[in-house]
């Protein structure tokens, strides 16, 4: 397995990349949906997320990344009560997994101390207190999506098989990617993103020179460019741990709910999830740029980003963005101007 | 030398490269039926320097999950389990591989994307309907087909083991010139390539062709080569190439002596083509599909499109008698032609959903197959704001008509505006003899007033085919009503997106 390319050797794709960056700060936001053409790098971007998260305590070799010895349950078969730093699992899920693969499988032809039983975890254990990175997310069917749909909601594993009842906790970040030309995203599958971006085809050429490039360098000076590029990714890393202190801090006022509750109103959409994610992915923003309270402009800003993905009569249109742009302006006048 | 052999070297030609730097390119898609000539150069596949493994369409969970890891499981006093993976490097050989299943197309992508393996994908382009995943195909920088080689075309291969062991030693030190990437990058987006993985295998190649020829340094041949093997077989059509705004002067005299040599060999205008053609006084020049080999000129219609200049261009040149060939796409001389149809696309720029509705509607136009061709004279895009209707475009034959001075009056509620603009436009395009074809697209936000339904009456007057798309997400029965005053058939598009209006679009033009 090669190193990922580093996340801030990504050329242009701003967007995607700060969807990415800001529930790197708020897990709480619920993940991000990616969205665009192929090679236009969402699964790059998404796979440079493991770079730029701090490490977490867990119990040493627990499959479900545990905090605390009390969580490891008995089928870890873990007696170990040693605590190690460990990198925040990021955990990739592709459509070729099999539901067992997904959610574990029990097999009964274990040794007798253990009942018989062995119960051997799937990505949602591994992705526990992390990230599970949904690549395809048009083309997950089934059982499958079926299992993490329950999953993302519930935030429990629960797999009944062979006379055998495992439930494990399995919360996790879900961010995914997938190029629309392939079909629809499950329409629950989508609701349950807090936000959504496009990577768009570069159209400059001396952007699309720059990736050739890094991407030649990297695949022949592979040591060299990520020496090169490790500072950068982690200043990053280290502005994201500090937005991530700074953001129990920052004052999202009454107008600021207001604001965003009017714009949900405006543009019509079900539910109380587009507010919630709007302030979330705003106070993010906000603690991202060092600011104390959230503003027009970070709520403008995020807006796209968490809206877009609701409409009900664009999902993933080219036109979702503009048109929550559109309400931004309509209700708040020109946020752009009003941050400079 | 027939071009059947040159096939035939050019696949040999592409298994060496691969041989030479097999994770670079990524892999082979190799486009054959089954039989002799595919197997000939399936047994060549020994050349390369990483062991062949197949992989079953059906692969089984032990391979996507990882096993049982023995020897950890016994040094740690209980059962661990392997990484996921297909271990070692190796050239994975997928049979059948139109049927591939998207789950696996994606892992297979995924282990591509790892850069440890290679993929000789055996694509059998067997039925209709089926095709190798674009998950894989993307990613496999070598694209050969072998169809219509009968076995006596195809000499043994040669396949120098020595050479292609030195070349692959050499591959490290090739020197990449700075200039290089920037011309694939332009090459590929001149091609109408948008994936950028395409030009960076499309380097791989060119290193692999200067270490295999023994050069120190990537040359001009190299990307040649490199661009015929990578990216030709990714063109998507031949009106993208003409919607690429990369500086061809920009790129060296033989990169463009390539360009212009180059056509795709397949294209998607199918039928499009054919319908549109009747409709057209002059022919079209057009390229002769010959599968496989390549798309070639077809002369006697570009001499054909060009008879009814001959005149007037030997009377303004000073070259004397000569066969004038006219520039496609001046559509300022083109004549309106006889019988040709004209879009007039009055699109509802009011109310909260405007400006996407109107993006959705550009989209649209631009995606109407042909678009290139038919955008230039064929539609007219009005949006109809409050402060009256615009036009958005308007097609040659009717410049410096009336109806481009008529824009900007308000003539009404937004609606009204535009449709009375319409038939103003749909007048003037009778006059030239074209058939206009009207199309609205509007959400009821402007509920339609009367003015809008004496609007649809006159229309009707003029006896235009017509029909209303109303993207509202409840069926607006007062447009249904409109539709009906213009006897135009109505159609409930809720989810009004780019690709479902252009379709109808498309079909009202091209029908």
């Amino acid at each position: 397995m090669t190193q990922p390319y580093p996340f801030s050797a990504v050329v242009g794709q701003d967007q995607a990349k700060l969807a990415v960056i800001l529930c790197a700060i708020d897990p709480g936001i619920g993940g991000a949906l990616i969205f665009g053409p192929r090679g236009t790098g969402k699964s790059t971007i998404l796979r440079g997320l493991a770079g730029l998260l701090p490490p977490i305590r867990q119990v040493e070799d627990c499959p479900l990344n545990s905090e605390d010895p009390g969580d490891c349950p008995d089928w870890t078969g873990i007696c170990s009560h040693k605590i190690v730093l460990a990198p925040t699992p990021v955990v990739d899920l592709v459509p070729g997994e099999s539901a067992e693969g997904l959610s574990g499988s029990v097999e009964t032809s274990g040794p007798s101390s253990t009942g018989g039983m062995i119960f051997r975890p799937g990505q949602l254990a591994r992705a526990n207190r992390g990230y599970l990175n949904i690549d395809e997310a048009n083309l997950i069917a089934g059982q499958v999506l079926e299992r993490l749909l329950d999953v993302i909601r519930s935030g429990e594993n629960r797999l009944d098989e062979e006379g055998h009842s495992i439930r494990h906790t399995s919360r996790f970040v879900p961010m995914g990617a997938c190029d629309p030309a392939d079909g629809p995203v499950e329409p629950d599958l989508l609701g349950l993103f807090g936000l959504t971006a496009r990577s768009d085809t570069l159209r400059d050429i001396d952007g699309r020179v720059e990736v050739i490039r890094r991407r030649h360098a990297h695949s022949t000076e592979t040591d060299r460019f990520l020496e090169d590029w490790a500072p950068q990714d982690a200043r990053l890393a280290a502005e994201i741990a500090a937005a991530r202190e700074a953001l129990a801090n920052i004052t999202v006022s009454e107008m600021a709910i207001r604001n965003a509750a009017e714009l949900v109103r405006w543009l019509e959409l079900e539910g109380h999830d587009g507010e919630t994610a709007l302030i979330r992915a705003a106070r993010a923003l906000a603690a991202y740029e060092g600011a104390s309270v959230v503003d027009a402009s970070h709520l403008g800003r995020a807006a796209p980003l968490a809206l877009r993905h609701r409409l009900k009569d664009y999902p993933l249109g080219r036109s979702g963005a503009c048109a929550v742009e559109a309400a931004v302006e309509d209700l708040f006048g020109d946020f752009r101007t009003a941050a400079e | 030398m027939t071009p059947q052999v040159d096939l035939w070297t050019r696949a040999e030609l592409a298994l060496t490269l691969l041989a030479v730097d097999p994770v670079g390119l990524g892999g082979m898609w190799l486009r054959s039926s089954a039989g002799p000539v595919r197997d000939r150069l399936v047994s060549g596949f020994d050349v390369l320097p990483i062991p062949l493994r197949r992989v079953q369409a059906e692969i089984g969970d032990g391979a996507l999950m990882g096993g049982i890891d023995l020897a950890t499981s016994l040094g740690a006093g209980r059962i661990l389990f392997g990484r996921a993976g297909l271990g070692e490097p190796s050239a994975l050989l997928l049979r059948l591989a139109e049927h591939c299943p998207t789950g696996l197309a994606a892992w297979l992508g995924r282990a591509l994307d790892d850069r440890q393996h290679c993929l000789l994908a055996l694509d059998e382009v067997s039925e209709p309907g089926t095709a190798l995943p674009p998950a894989i195909s993307e990613r496999l920088g070598l694209c050969v087909a072998l169809d219509g080689l009968a076995e006596a075309e195809c000499p043994p291969l040669e396949l120098n083991h020595g050479l292609i062991g030195r070349s692959r030693d050499r591959l490290p030190f090739v020197f990449l010139p700075p200039d290089a990437p920037g011309d694939l990058a332009i090459l590929a987006a001149r091609l109408g390539v948008d994936s950028l993985r395409a030009p960076i295998l499309a380097l791989n190649a060119a290193k692999a062709s200067a270490a295999l020829f023994g050069r120190g340094t990537v040359v001009e041949d190299d990307l040649i080569l490199a661009a015929e093997l990578v990216l030709s077989h990714r063109m998507p059509s031949p009106d993208a190439e003409v919607a690429r705004d990369a500086t061809l002067e920009r790129l060296s005299p033989s990169v463009q002596k390539f360009l212009s040599a180059q056509r795709p060999e397949t294209s998607r205008r199918g039928g499009a083509v054919g319908a549109r053609a009747h409709r057209r006084a002059r022919p079209e020049p057009r390229w002769t599909e010959t599968p496989d080999k390549g798309a070639r000129v077809d002369l006697v219609a570009s001499l054909r499109a060009a008879a009814p200049i001959q005149k007037a261009a030997m009377t303004q040149s000073a070259e004397g008698p000569a066969i004038h060939l006219d520039p496609p796409g001046n559509p300022a001389e083109a004549p309106a032609s006889e019988g040709e149809r004209l879009l007039i696309f009055v699109v509802d720029a009011s109310g909260p959903f405007a400006m996407a509705r109107m993006t959705e509607a550009k989209a649209a136009v631009a995606m109407i197959p042909d678009a290139e061709a038919l955008v230039r004279d064929n539609v007219t895009l009005l949006a109809c704001g409050a402060e009256g209707p615009t036009l958005e475009l308007l097609p040659a034959p009717l410049l410096g008509s009336a109806s481009a001075t008529r824009a900007g009056e308000s003539l009404g509620s937004p609606l009204t505006g535009g449709l009375r603009l319409a038939a103003v436009i749909a007048g003037e395009a009778l006059a030239k003899g074209m058939e206009p074809i009207l199309a609205v697209l509007c959400d009821g936000h402007s509920a339609p007033d009367d003015g809008a339904v004496q609007a649809m009456r006159d229309l009707r007057a003029l006896d235009l085919l017509g029909v209303v798309i109303d993207s509202s997400p409840k069926p607006e029965p007062l447009l249904e009503t409109l539709a009906r005053e213009m006897a135009a058939p109505y159609l409930s598009l809720p989810q009004a997106a780019a690709t479902g209006i252009s379709a109808v679009l498309g079909a009202a033009l091209t029908d």
